[in-house]
């Protein structure tokens, strides 16, 4: 979705970027299968199908701490950058009627993965 | 949350042709059913998911014409056998020359963030931890968009 510029902080050259909205609206989809089927579920799977409800998150993305960083040319996807491995943190919230949710603190052992990158792809590829 | 696109857009009818084509009709919606509560198992990877959800972007409208909205890169995945224009974060442990395109959108150049990360956290209405995984990014830069202009902006896939 678009955001505001402000909502973005980024330095590459630093390793970091922070990411964060206040009181966003989504759709609760409840769940992935209806996220992906826009609430159509996957009968076949044994997932109903459940329409979405209006929400709104607020959120605090953190990437820093660089761990590795390299230049990638991917021909096959079409993409070429230098990249940035990372640590990331999240702090969330989400309000919707008749429930909310608050996570537990920033926590940069719950990452799985990060990057940041400042890459080109499509029409942009072979741009020098 | 997430790019959202309207629904006559490429990625629109191309997300509507395959849930017509492959997944058909819903038998019925369950508008009052299932608890809220499991949403939050998975809520920002559903959220960003809905980066995918022409039609409730459409509704939500936030200011993104047809000729201004990007395109989607042509690759991607298919979680529950559904195919979506997204690689996941790559792993910490996985070397970055197996790196998967960041950007959700094609014909980019500009900086891009994807993190995977997952956690608890309460709820005043479940007594009990509720788990998560979150799937967020962004991209930042200019793009040429559906229409063929070239624009600059701020996207967020949450």
């Amino acid at each position: 979705m678009p955001l505001h510029p402000d909502s973005l902080q980024f330095e590459f050259n630093s390793a970091r970027a922070s990411l964060h909205a206040e009181g966003l609206s989504v759709p609760d989809a409840h769940d992935l299968a209806n996220s992906l089927t826009l609430g159509h579920g996957l009968p076949s799977m044994g997932i109903p199908a459940i329409a979405p409800v209006p929400a709104t998150v607020s959120f605090d993305v953190e990437w820093s701490g660089e761990i590795d960083r390299a230049t990638v040319v991917n021909e096959a996807q079409n993409f070429r950058g230098d990249f940035i491995k990372t640590g990331s943190t999240i702090k969330w919230s989400s309000i919707q009627d008749g429930f909310s949710f608050e996570s537990e603190d920033a926590d940069p052992t719950r990452s799985f993965g990060a990057t940041l990158g400042r890459e080109q792809n499509g029409v942009f590829f072979n741009e020098t | 949350m997430g790019l959202r696109f309207p629904r006559d857009s490429i990625l629109g009818r191309h997300i509507s042709n395959h849930l017509r084509e492959v997944h058909g009709h819903p038998a019925g919606r369950d508008r009052a059913g299932l608890s809220r509560r499991t949403f939050l198992t998975s809520a920002a990877g559903a959220a960003g998911l809905a980066f995918w959800l022409p039609e409730l972007a459409q509704a939500s409208d936030q200011g993104v014409g047809k000729s201004a909205a990007p395109k989607p890169i042509p690759g991607g995945v298919a979680p529950l056998g559904i195919f979506i224009h997204h690689f996941p974060a790559q792993l910490t442990a996985a070397p970055l020359d197996t790196l998967n395109e960041p950007s959700q959108i094609t014909d980019f150049k500009g900086f891009v963030g994807l993190t995977r990360l997952r956690g608890a956290g309460t709820s005043p209405q479940y007594p009990g931890t509720l788990a998560y995984q979150s799937d967020m990014g962004f991209m930042k830069g200019v793009f040429i968009a559906e229409a063929g202009n070239l624009h600059q902006g701020v996207f967020g896939f949450i």
